[in-house]
């Protein structure tokens, strides 16, 4: 096949102009994802941030929590609770501590009072809104001896939320859909130590999701373009900027399946568009002073 | 102070943004790579067509002024006016055309020379074949311009001899006026042919006027526009005047061949004479001898006569 010399030209200016193409299509390609890069890990960045505002936000509730139960009323409270618990579970040797505690179902009016005055009341007054909802409080054995809203459960001391903060002195658990205000709490539990570090008794306060939301709606309000989705690890929804279904199930949706790690960034379709999630899976981290620290 | 890890109570924080709205940026920044692309792949496009005619132009023009120098045109001359490689190729090949002309120039003067030659030879060749053998001078004469006048492409001819003091004698005529007296003889320096016998040199005469000289070809009467007189000699005297006419001027060769073959004319024509003078003084002798004979006959007659009119007188007087 005989070429002459214009086609070898043009051949080649071709071949020039396919690789310039090329190299625009390559550099369009890689600034497209160095800007979806730059922008998924400013997302992730802004969602560690929200993060860890939660994180110290719970942080300061415990602190809180644990500064108030120092008081002299929780503390004379539960020592005598505990004393009379064990006088009773003596007398009762044959009848076990189950006979004791239901012997021993009487709440303390003036601990529950003072626990409605300090956890509902107050803030109430004081912002117009309170982040807690039913107060508890048990004795070292775990009986209910306190509590702000009706309880049909009279002891709580086998229920994991008290093991593991009779154990490791805190206890944050998992949200909960709360029907009847149509929001999610979660619970929080502080160990009630004395004054030499032994254990007299738990604190258990159920926290109101809707206050963390009103820091996020703070938070990304500057951010018009914005859109933060708060989910539950199973996928259930908590909260999103944008018009959403509390406790929605969101597990089967694509963005929810694409969550992968601890955090990341992905397209995703969203309705005729794609949009550019970064998700961040949330581990409370709990600084507490320790026991001879 | 110790950290802790609740990992069980992990919650999924979800930061969103529009593909659109977040990559609107790039878009339009992908959108302003294409104009750039578009134009530029213009400018490509513009730069390598220039580029390529700049060089498809002119290798595509030294092709064409090959193809013409190939047939045979080593005067075509191509013009490149690209300052390149090119350029210098075009002007080395038309200097390579140039050196192959001179070359030809060369080669075909050197085969026209040769051909001059052969002609020459052919012509004297064949004009000594044509005046062999023992003719009289105007027999000669015939023969020489029968052979010359078509060999020289002219139209008319005529050969005069030096017949007496100062006078030309027609000898021989082709397609020549035989019936002119003016012409069948001609004095030293009367005429074009007198003066060419009067100047003993070639006149040769072009561009002559009409009716000067008109050639019988029939029912057409052609002029002839140039003219040549030759004188030829042997032995330094004249022996006669050759005349040519024709309707082209006669070329160098020509001119050349006739100066070459004038010699051999008049030895030939010499010759001619000198065979018919021998002849003539043969008859001459022999006609003499036989009045010799006859009168040697008459004498011996006579004296036999006389013997017998001795004897006779001798009988009639006994002594």
């Amino acid at each position: 096949m005989r070429n002459t010399i214009g086609t070898r030209l043009t051949i080649g200016f071709g071949v020039a102009a396919l690789m310039l193409v090329g190299l625009t299509l390559y550099t369009w390609s890689v600034s497209r994802q160095s800007l979806e890069s730059s922008v998924g890990n400013q997302s992730v960045f802004l969602a560690d941030s929200l993060m860890h505002s939660f994180d110290q936000k719970i942080h300061r509730m415990i602190e809180e929590i644990q500064k108030e139960v120092d008081r002299e009323i929780y503390q004379q409270t539960l020592v005598e609770s505990n004393r009379a618990f064990a006088r009773q579970v003596n007398r009762d040797e044959g009848d076990g501590q189950k006979t004791a505690a239901s012997r021993q179902k009487r709440i303390n009016k003036n601990l529950t009072d003072h626990l409605s005055k300090m956890f509902l009341e107050y803030p109430e007054k004081q912002y117009g809104y309170s982040q807690y909802s039913n107060i508890v409080v048990t004795n070292r054995y775990g009986i209910v001896i306190a509590q702000t809203d009706d309880n049909t459960t009279d002891r709580l001391g086998n229920e994991t939320g008290w093991k593991e903060a009779a154990k490791k002195g805190t206890y944050v658990g998992r949200v909960i859909n709360h029907p009847e205000h149509n929001h999610g709490v979660f619970p929080i539990v502080v160990r009630i130590d004395d004054d030499e570090g032994n254990m007299l008794g738990l604190i258990g306060v159920m926290v109101v999701t809707q206050d963390f939301f009103r820091e996020v709606e703070l938070f990304v309000k500057p951010y018009r373009s914005t859109r933060i989705h708060l989910m539950t690890r199973e996928g259930r929804q908590l909260y999103s900027t944008q018009t959403f279904k509390f406790w929605a199930d969101l597990s089967g949706t694509k963005k929810y399946r694409k969550i992968n790690g601890e955090k990341g960034f992905f397209i995703a379709p969203k309705g005729d568009r794609n949009c550019l999630p970064s998700p961040t899976r949330w581990g409370l981290r709990i600084s507490r002073t320790t026991t001879g620290s | 102070m110790g950290f802790e890890d609740f990992k069980d109570y992990d919650w999924i924080l979800m930061v969103e943004y529009d593909e659109a709205e977040v990559m609107g940026p790039i878009f339009d920044l992908g959108i302003r790579i294409l104009m750039v692309f578009v134009l530029l792949l213009l400018i490509i496009v513009a730069v390598g067509y220039y580029i390529s005619r700049s060089i498809t132009q002119p290798l595509k023009a030294l092709q064409s002024g090959v193809n013409i120098i190939g047939s045979g045109d080593l005067d075509h001359r191509i013009q490149l006016s690209s300052q390149d490689e090119i350029g210098d190729l075009g002007k080395d090949f038309n200097e390579l055309t140039l050196n192959l002309k001179q070359v030809n120039r060369t080669v075909q003067e050197k085969q026209d020379q040769i051909e001059a030659e052969n002609w020459l030879k052919t012509g004297q060749a064949e004009l000594n074949h044509q005046i062999r053998g023992e003719q009289d001078p105007e027999a000669l004469s015939q023969a020489i311009l029968n052979f010359l006048v078509p060999f020289l492409e002219s139209q008319t001819g005529a050969l005069y001899l030096h017949s007496g003091p100062q006078k030309l004698a027609l000898a021989a005529g082709y397609a020549f006026p035989k019936n002119r007296e003016d012409l069948s003889r001609i004095s030293f320096g009367e005429g074009f042919i007198g003066q060419c016998a009067l100047e003993g040199r070639p006149l040769h005469l072009t561009d002559i006027p009409e009716a000067f000289l008109t050639v019988d070809v029939g029912h057409v009467n052609m002029v002839p526009r140039s003219f040549m007189a030759l004188p030829f000699f042997f032995e330094g005297e004249l022996k006669g005047v050759l005349f040519l006419g024709a309707l082209n001027p006669f070329t160098d060769m020509q001119q050349r061949f006739l100066a070459g073959v004038l010699d051999t004319i008049a030895i030939v024509i010499h010759a001619g004479q000198s065979r018919l003078r021998l002849k003539e003084l043969l008859e001459k002798t022999q006609r003499q001898s036989e009045e010799l004979q006859s009168q040697q006959e008459e004498l011996r007659a006579s004296n036999e006569e006389l013997e017998e009119q001795t004897e006779a007188l001798n009988r009639r007087k006994p002594i």
